[in-house]
C-alpha cells in the first residue's frame, strides 16, 4: 500500500499586478506557509512523501530568497519526501531554478527533483514514473511517453506528470496535451496504478478510472478557477484507489455582479462587503452596473472606499455605471445665479451622452468642493 | 422688500426679543456691545438659507450654550405683491411655517414652506444679488482685516455673488465657490492654460515604470531566448558530429585518387618534355632550311635589282645636262635686268631731291610771310593793350560826363536868368578890381559878371562898390558850383577836358579795342597750331636743309627751274623705275624655276649613284652568305636531317596521347577540388562543433548568473508599480479635466451675469456718491464689479490710494447702490449697516447721513450701532434702542 499526498502548481513566487503594498508579501508568504500546512497534513495523514505534480515555482526567475524559504519550509518536516516536478513555468531548461546555485547548495536531504526519466522509488515497492518538462514548449505527450517502455510489475506505479489532458476541450491544438486513453489503457493493464496530474488549478477528476487526478492549487491564483485550495490524500492498495481532499488555502478569489438602481442596492453591496471573511486575504473583483444619480455614485464612492483597505484588494468595473444629476442633484448643490446656470450647462452635457462624462465628473467635483467649503 | 419684524428666540443668549421695523426710510439700532445687534442680520440669513433640519455648524452656533434650548427665528416681511409671516426652528422638533396673508391669504409648513419663500424671493427680487449684498453687510464677511476696520473694504460684488451664487452659508472658513473652483483648476493647470509640471512629472513616472517593466521582460525573454538556445544547441551537436565524421571518411577517399592521378599527371609532363624536345629539334632543321632558301632568293634579287639601277641612270643623264644650261641662261638675264634696275632707282632718287627740294623753296617763302605778319599782329596788340589800359573813358563814364553836362548847363542857364549880374559897358578902357582881381575892359567892352554872394568892385580912385546877390540867387549859384565841380570831377576821372574829349576818347577806344580783335585774329591765323618759337625754329630748319641740298647736289644735270618741273621729271623716272623693276622679278622668278629643276635632276642622279653602290654591296653580301652556310651542312644533308627529326616527334606524340587519355579519366583537378571541399566541410564542422560547444558553455554560465537575479520577481513589483502610478495618473487627469470643464462653465456664466449689474450699479453707486462728495464725482468699476477708481475735481485716484475714510464711505455707497437695484421692480432690498464710518471725518459723516437718508427713500435701511451720536445726521432715522 501507498499513502501519499498529491499537489501541484504551487506557483511559488507569483506575483499579482493588482496587490498593493504589502498585500503581495502576505499573498507570497501565504504560499510559503501551505508548504508547512502540507508537511503537517502528510505526517498527520500518515503520509510517506508528497508529490508536487510542477510549476512548484512560478518562474524560473523567481526571487532567490523564495527559492530558499520554500526549501526551508520543506525541510521542517524532514521525514517526508517531497518530489518535486518541473513543469511549464519551471522547466528543466538550462536555466532552471532547480540547477541555480540557490537550489543546489540549500536543497534539504528530503527535496527530490524529478529530473529524470528513469523511475524513481518513493517507498519499497512504490516507483514514481516522472515525466518532467525540459523546455517550456515541448512538442510531445510528455507524461504518456515516460511510460512507453513500462513493463508489468509487482509494485506500486504512480505517474507524475503535468499538462493538460485532451480531455479538456481547448487542447486540440496543443501538441504535448496528454492522453487521456492511453494513460486509462495502461492503468487497465496494470501498468500503472495512479496518474498524479498538476497543470490545473481546480482539482478534477479525469476519465472513468478514479485514479487519473489533478490536485488543483492550495492556494488560489485567479479568479476563474473553480475549487482551488486542495491537496489530495491518495491511498493506494492492491486493486484499490482512495483519494480524499484536504483544504489548506488561506486566500480567496472572489468576483461579482451587481445592478445598482437606488440607495437599496448600495445597502446590500454595503452589506455583502463587510460580510466578506477573512478580509485581508480576500481579492474581490465588482462589476457595478444601473443607473444612479450623482449623490448615489458618490455614496458608493465612499462605500467601495471603506472596504477597500480592509480587503486585500477590491477591484471595481463601473463601465456599466450610468451616473447622472437628478434633479435632487441639482437642488443639493443648493447653487443659484451664474453657478446655477453653469450647473444646468454641465448637466446637459451628460444628457447628451456617453463621451460626455467628463461633464459628470465635473459635477462630482463640484459636490466635493461644496462639501469641502461647507 | 421690507422687513417688518424679526423674533429671536433662544438665539445665542437672546431669549426672546422682538424687533419692529419702521417699513420706510432708516431705521438705526443702538445698543451697547453684546446685546444681541448683530444677531438681527445672521438670523435673516439662517431663516432664508437654512431647511430646517440642518445641523450645519453655523446652526449649532447660535444654539444657546448652557441652556438647553433650541434656537427660533420669525420675520415678516413684505416684498412685491407679498406679505408673510415665517418661522422656523432647528437641531430638536425642527419646524417650518409659512403665513402669507397678502395677495391672498397662504400657508405652508416644512419644506414646501421654505420653497415657497425662495420662489417668491426669486419673484420680486434679484435674489442673487440680495444674497451678495447680505454677505457682503455680514460681520465678518469678505475682510481679512475686519478687526482691524471693521466694514472698511470697497466691497466686491463679484466676490459676494461668487459666495451667495455658491449657497453656502455664513460660518468660519467661508470661501467662495468660484474661488475654491479656481484654486482647484490651479492645481492642475498653470494660469496660461498649461499642464502643471506635477501632471508631467507623473506622467514620466508612468513612462519610467513602463520602460523598467519593458526592461524587465525583455531580459527574461531573452533568458528565455537563451534557455531555448542552449536546448537547441545540444540537439544540433549530434548532427554536427555526424557532418564532421562523414567529412572525414570522404576526405580519405579522395587522397587516394589524388594520388593516383598525380602519378599520371607525371607521366603526362615527362613525356610533354620528350615530345617538346623533338618537336623542337625538328624546328630548329626546317628553320634552317628555310633560311637556305632565303639565303638563294636574296642573291638573285640583288643581282637584278643593281641591273635595273644602272639602266635608269643612264635613262637620266641627258635630262641632268639640258637642266642645267637652262639655269645658266636663266642667270644671266635676271642679272641683266638688276643692273638696268639699279640705274633707274638712281635716276628716280634725284629727280625726287629736285622736286623736295622745290618745295622746301616755297614752304620757306610762305612760312617767312607768316612770320612777317604775326611780327605786325603782335605789335598792334601790345601797343593797343598799353593805349587801352590808360583810356579811362568808357560808354558808361561817358553817359555820367554827359548827364553831368546837361545838369551844368542847366545850372548855369538857371543862374543867368534868375541870379545876380553885373552887366555893363565900358565906356572908356579902364581897369577895375573885382574881388580883389584885376580885370581890365577896353572900351564898347561889356561887363557882364555873375554876383554869387557878394562881390567888391573896386574903380580906383573914384569908387567901391560892393554887390550883394540875394538869396535865390545865392542858392542857384550854390548848385551850379556843385555841378561844375561834379562835371569837372567825372571828367578829371576820365582824364579829359571837357565833354568832346570824352566823347573823342571813347571813339578812339572802340577803335583800339576792334585793332586788338583783329591783330589776335591774324596772330591765330598765322600761327596755326604753331607756337611762336617753333614757327622760328621751323623757318630755321627748311633753311638749313635748302642750303644743305644746294650744296651737295652735283652740278649735273642742273636743277630744273621750276617745281612743276622738277615734278614732272619724278613722275616719269618713276614710272621707268617702276617698268625696271617689273622686268628683273619675272626673270628672278625664270631663274628661280630653272635652278629648282636643275637641283632636282642633280639630287636625282647624285641618289641613283649611291643606290648602284648599295646595290653592288648587296650582291656582294649574299653571295658571302650563301657560301659560308653551305660550307657548315650542305642542302642535301640539310634535307636527311629534317625526316629523322619528324620521325621522333610523331613517336613522342603518339604516347602523350594515351597518357593524356588516362590522365582524363583520372580527372584530378575535379578530385582536388573535392578534396579541398571535403576538407573545408570538415574543418568548417570541426569549426562548428567547436562553436557550439563554446557557445553552450558561455549561455550556461551567464543564464546561472541571470537566473540567480529574481527577475521574475522583480518583473511583478514592476508590474504594480506601473499599475499603481498608471492609476494615479489617469484619476489625476480626470480630475484636472474635470476641474477645467468646472471652470470654464463657470467662468462663462460668471462673466455673463457680472456684465449685468455693472451699468446701474455704476449708476446708483454715482448718484448717493454725488451727495457725499460733490456734483462731480464719478467711479470705475473693474471686471470683479468692485469700485477701482474714483474721479472727483477732475482727479482720477485709483481706491487703494484713497483714505481709509474715502474708501469705507465708497464701500457704504456701494451697498446701498446694489440695495437699490435688488427689486427689478423698485423698493429696493434692506440694507443692513453693522457700526460703520467710524473713520470719516465729521464733514463727510453728515454727508453720507444725507446719503443714507436719500437712500432710504428707496430701500429699507438698517443700522447697527453701539456709538448713538455716529449716525445722528440721517435726518428722517427712527431709533430704536436695544439692551441686553
Amino acid at each position: 500500500m501507498a499513502r501519499f499526498i498529491h499537489t501541484a502548481d504551487w506557483q511559488l513566487g507569483m506575483t499579482r499586478y493588482f496587490l498593493e503594498g504589502e498585500a503581495q508579501a502576505r499573498f507570497t508568504q501565504a504560499r510559503i506557509d501551505v508548504i508547512r500546512t502540507i508537511g503537517a497534513l502528510a505526517e498527520e495523514e500518515r503520509c510517506g512523501f508528497v508529490v508536487v505534480c510542477g510549476d512548484v515555482f512560478e518562474s524560473n526567475h523567481v526571487e532567490r530568497e523564495i527559492v530558499i524559504r520554500a526549501l526551508e519550509a520543506i525541510g521542517e518536516t524532514p521525514q517526508i519526501t517531497f518530489y518535486l516536478l518541473p513543469g511549464n513555468h519551471d522547466p528543466l531548461d538550462a536555466s532552471s531554478v532547480y540547477r541555480s546555485p540557490t537550489f543546489e547548495s540549500k536543497r534539504p536531504a528530503n527535496v527530490v527533483v524529478l529530473d529524470g526519466s528513469d523511475p524513481v522509488e518513493a517507498a519499497p515497492g512504490v516507483e514514481l514514473i516522472p515525466a518532467p518538462w525540459r523546455s517550456k514548449d515541448p512538442r510531445a505527450d510528455l507524461v504518456n511517453r515516460a511510460c512507453d517502455d513500462l513493463g508489468p510489475t509487482d509494485g506500486i506505479r504512480i505517474v507524475v506528470g503535468h499538462g493538460q489532458l485532451d480531455w479538456f476541450a481547448h487542447t486540440h491544438h496543443n501538441p504535448a496535451r496528454v492522453e487521456l486513453a492511453g494513460l486509462e489503457e495502461k492503468i487497465q493493464a496494470g501498468l500503472v496504478h495512479y496518474v498524479a496530474l498538476g497543470d490545473r488549478h481546480s482539482k478534477t477528476e479525469a476519465g472513468t478510472t478514479g485514479r487519473i487526478w489533478y490536485s488543483g492549487a492550495p492556494e488560489p491564483t485567479a479568479f476563474r478557477e473553480v475549487d482551488p485550495g486542495n491537496v489530495l490524500v491518495v491511498s493506494l492498495g492492491s486493486g484499490w484507489v482512495k483519494v480524499d481532499d484536504r483544504s489548506v488555502g488561506a486566500w480567496r478569489f472572489l468576483s461579482n455582479e451587481w445592478e445598482i438602481t437606488d440607495d437599496g442596492d448600495l445597502d446590500a453591496l454595503d452589506e455583502w462587503l463587510s460580510d466578506l471573511r477573512p478580509k485581508e486575504r480576500t481579492i474581490v473583483r465588482i462589476k457595478v452596473g444601473g443607473y444612479v444619480s450623482l449623490k448615489q455614485q458618490a455614496r458608493l464612492g465612499d462605500l467601495l472606499e471603506d472596504h477597500d483597505d480592509p480587503l486585500a484588494v477590491l477591484e471595481i468595473d463601473d463601465k456599466d455605471l450610468l451616473a447622472s444629476p437628478d434633479e435632487t442633484d441639482v437642488e443639493e448643490y443648493g447653487v443659484s445665479g451664474f453657478a446655477l446656470k453653469a450647473v444646468q450647462d454641465l448637466t446637459r452635457l451628460t444628457e447628451e451622452g456617453e463621451e460626455n462624462s467628463g461633464a459628470r465628473d465635473a459635477l462630482v467635483l463640484l459636490r466635493r468642493l461644496i462639501g469641502e467649503i461647507q | 422688500m421690507r422687513i417688518h419684524r424679526v423674533r429671536l428666540r433662544n438665539y445665542r443668549g437672546v431669549i426672546d426679543n422682538t424687533v419692529e421695523f419702521p417699513t420706510e426710510g432708516v431705521t438705526i439700532i443702538e445698543g451697547t456691545n453684546e446685546t444681541g445687534k448683530t444677531c438681527i442680520p445672521e438670523a435673516i440669513d439662517l431663516i432664508l438659507e437654512r431647511l430646517d433640519s440642518s445641523r450645519a455648524k453655523p446652526i449649532r452656533d447660535v444654539k444657546p450654550v448652557h441652556r438647553d434650548e433650541v434656537p427660533e427665528v420669525e420675520i415678516e416681511v413684505s416684498t412685491g405683491d407679498y406679505r408673510f409671516l415665517y418661522r422656523k426652528r432647528w437641531l430638536r422638533r425642527p419646524e417650518t411655517t409659512l403665513t402669507i396673508t397678502q395677495p391672498r391669504p397662504e400657508q405652508d409648513t416644512g419644506r414646501k414652506a421654505h420653497d415657497r419663500v425662495r420662489r417668491i424671493l426669486e419673484e420680486t427680487l434679484d435674489h442673487d444679488l440680495w444674497r451678495a449684498l447680505r454677505i457682503e453687510q455680514r460681520p465678518g464677511a469678505n475682510l481679512q482685516v475686519e478687526m482691524v476696520l471693521p466694514a472698511f473694504n470697497v466691497p466686491s460684488l463679484v466676490e459676494a455673488l461668487d459666495v451667495a451664487v455658491g449657497g453656502v452659508a455664513t460660518g468660519d472658513g467661508e470661501d467662495s465657490l468660484w474661488r475654491r473652483i479656481s484654486e482647484e483648476r490651479e492645481k492642475y493647470w498653470t494660469a496660461t492654460g498649461r499642464v502643471k509640471q506635477e501632471r508631467y512629472d507623473l506622467k514620466g513616472r508612468v513612462e519610467d515604470a513602463r520602460e523598467r517593466m519593458a526592461e524587465l521582460k525583455s531580459q527574461l525573454e531573452e533568458i528565455e531566448l537563451d534557455a531555448t538556445r542552449v536546448a537547441y544547441l545540444r540537439s544540433d551537436r549530434t548532427r554536427l558530429v555526424a557532418i564532421r565524421e562523414e567529412c572525414e571518411r570522404t576526405e580519405q577517399e579522395l587522397e587516394g585518387r589524388r594520388v593516383a592521378a598525380e602519378r599520371l599527371r607525371g607521366r603526362v609532363e615527362r613525356l610533354e618534355d620528350a615530345h617538346r624536345e623533338a618537336t623542337e629539334l625538328r624546328d630548329r632543321i626546317v628553320s634552317e632550311q628555310r633560311r637556305r632558301s632565303d639565303l638563294l632568293s636574296a642573291h638573285g634579287s640583288r643581282n637584278a635589282e643593281l641591273a635595273d639601277l644602272e639602266a635608269e641612270a643612264r635613262r637620266a643623264t641627258p635630262a641632268i645636262e639640258a637642266a642645267i644650261a637652262h639655269s645658266q641662261d636663266a642667270k644671266n638675264a635676271m642679272e641683266e635686268a638688276q643692273r638696268a634696275l639699279r640705274v633707274a632707282e638712281a635716276d628716280h632718287l634725284a629727280a625726287r631731291g629736285d622736286h623736295e627740294h622745290h618745295r622746301s623753296l616755297i614752304d620757306y617763302e610762305q612760312l617767312q610771310e607768316r612770320w612777317q605778319r604775326t611780327i605786325d599782329a603782335q605789335r598792334i596788340l601790345r601797343d593797343t593793350e598799353v593805349y587801352l589800359e590808360s583810356a579811362k573813358v568808357d560808354d558808361d563814364l561817358l553817359s555820367k560826363i554827359e548827364e553831368a553836362h546837361l545838369v551844368l548847363v542847366r545850372a548855369e542857364a538857371a543862374v543867368y536868368s534868375a541870379g545876380a549880374r553885373l552887366d555893363g559897358t565900358a565906356l572908356a578902357a579902364i581897369s577895375m578890381r573885382i574881388d580883389g582881381d584885376e580885370v581890365t575892359f577896353t572900351a564898347g567892352e561889356a561887363i557882364r559878371e555873375i554876383v554869387t554872394q557878394e562881390m567888391e568892385i573896386l574903380l580906383p580912385g573914384v569908387a567901391e562898390l560892393l554887390i550883394r546877390a540875394g538869396p535865390e540867387s545865392k542858392s542857384l549859384v550854390t548848385e551850379l558850383n556843385h555841378a561844375r565841380q561834379e562835371f569837372h570831377s567825372l571828367c578829371a576821372s576820365g582824364g579829359v577836358i571837357d565833354l568832346a574829349e570824352a566823347r573823342q576818347a571813347v571813339s578812339d577806344r572802340k577803335e583800339a579795342v576792334r585793332n586788338r580783335q583783329e591783330a589776335i585774329t591774324a596772330i591765330r591765323r598765322d600761327l596755326r597750331d604753331l607756337t611762336p618759337e617753333v614757327m622760328q625754329e621751323k623757318i630755321r630748319e627748311i633753311g638749313r636743309r635748302i642750303d644743305r641740298y644746294a650744296a651737295d647736289r652735283p652740278s649735273d644735270p642742273p636743277l630744273p627751274a621750276t617745281y612743276e618741273k622738277a615734278k614732272h621729271i619724278t613722275t616719269e623716272t618713276k614710272d621707268l623705275l617702276d617698268e625696271r623693276r617689273d622686268q628683273y622679278r619675272t626673270l628672278q622668278a625664270d631663274f628661280a624655276s630653272a635652278a629648282k629643276k636643275r637641283s632636282e635632276q642633280e639630287l636625282r642622279k647624285a641618289t641613283l649613284e649611291v643606290r648602284i653602290g648599295d646595290g653592288r654591296h648587296a650582291v656582294k653580301e649574299a653571295e658571302r652568305l650563301l657560301t659560308l652556310a653551305r660550307e657548315e651542312r650542305s642542302d642535301s644533308e640539310l634535307g636527311e636531317d629534317l625526316r629523322s627529326a619528324q620521325d621522333r616527334v610523331d613517336d613522342f606524340l603518339a604516347s602523350l596521347v594515351s597518357a593524356r587519355e588516362d590522365l582524363a579519366v583520372a580527372d584530378p583537378d575535379s578530385v582536388q577540388i573535392l578534396l579541398d571541399n571535403a576538407q573545408a566541410a570538415s574543418r568548417r564542422a570541426a569549426e562548428e562543433l567547436r562553436r557550439n560547444e563554446e557557445e553552450e558553455r558561455e549561455l550556461r554560465a551567464s543564464l546561472k548568473l541571470r537566473g540567480e537575479e529574481g527577475l521574475y520577481t522583480r518583473l511583478g513589483e514592476a508590474e504594480r508599480q506601473l499599475r499603481r502610478v498608471h492609476r494615479q495618473y489617469e484619476r489625476m487627469e480626470g480630475r484636472a479635466d474635470a476641474a477645467a470643464l468646472l471652470h470654464a462653465k463657470f467662468g462663462a456664466r460668471r462673466q455673463e451675469s457680472q456684465l449685468r449689474y455693472h451699468a446701474p450699479l455704476t449708476q446708483r453707486v454715482e448718484e448717493f456718491g454725488r451727495i457725499v462728495f460733490g456734483p462731480d464725482f464719478k467711479i470705475e468699476l473693474g471686471d470683479n464689479l468692485e469700485v477701482i477708481r474714483r474721479t472727483l475735481r477732475g482727479v482720477t485716484l485709483d481706491v487703494d490710494h484713497l483714505s481709509a475714510g474715502a474708501r469705507e464711505q465708497l464701500g457704504l455707497l456701494s451697498r446701498l447702490a446694489c440695495a437699490a437695484i435688488v427689486s427689478p421692480n423698485g423698493g429696493g432690498a434692506p440694507v443692513i449697516i453693522d457700526d460703520a464710518l467710524g473713520w470719516s471725518d465729521p464733514d463727510r459723516l453728515s454727508r453720507m447721513g444725507a446719503a443714507i437718508a436719500a437712500a432710504g427713500l428707496q430701500c429699507q435701511i438698517i443700522v447697527l450701532t453701539c456709538t448713538p451720536g455716529r449716525y445722528a445726521h440721517v435726518g428722517s432715522a427712527k431709533v430704536i434702542r436695544v439692551s441686553a
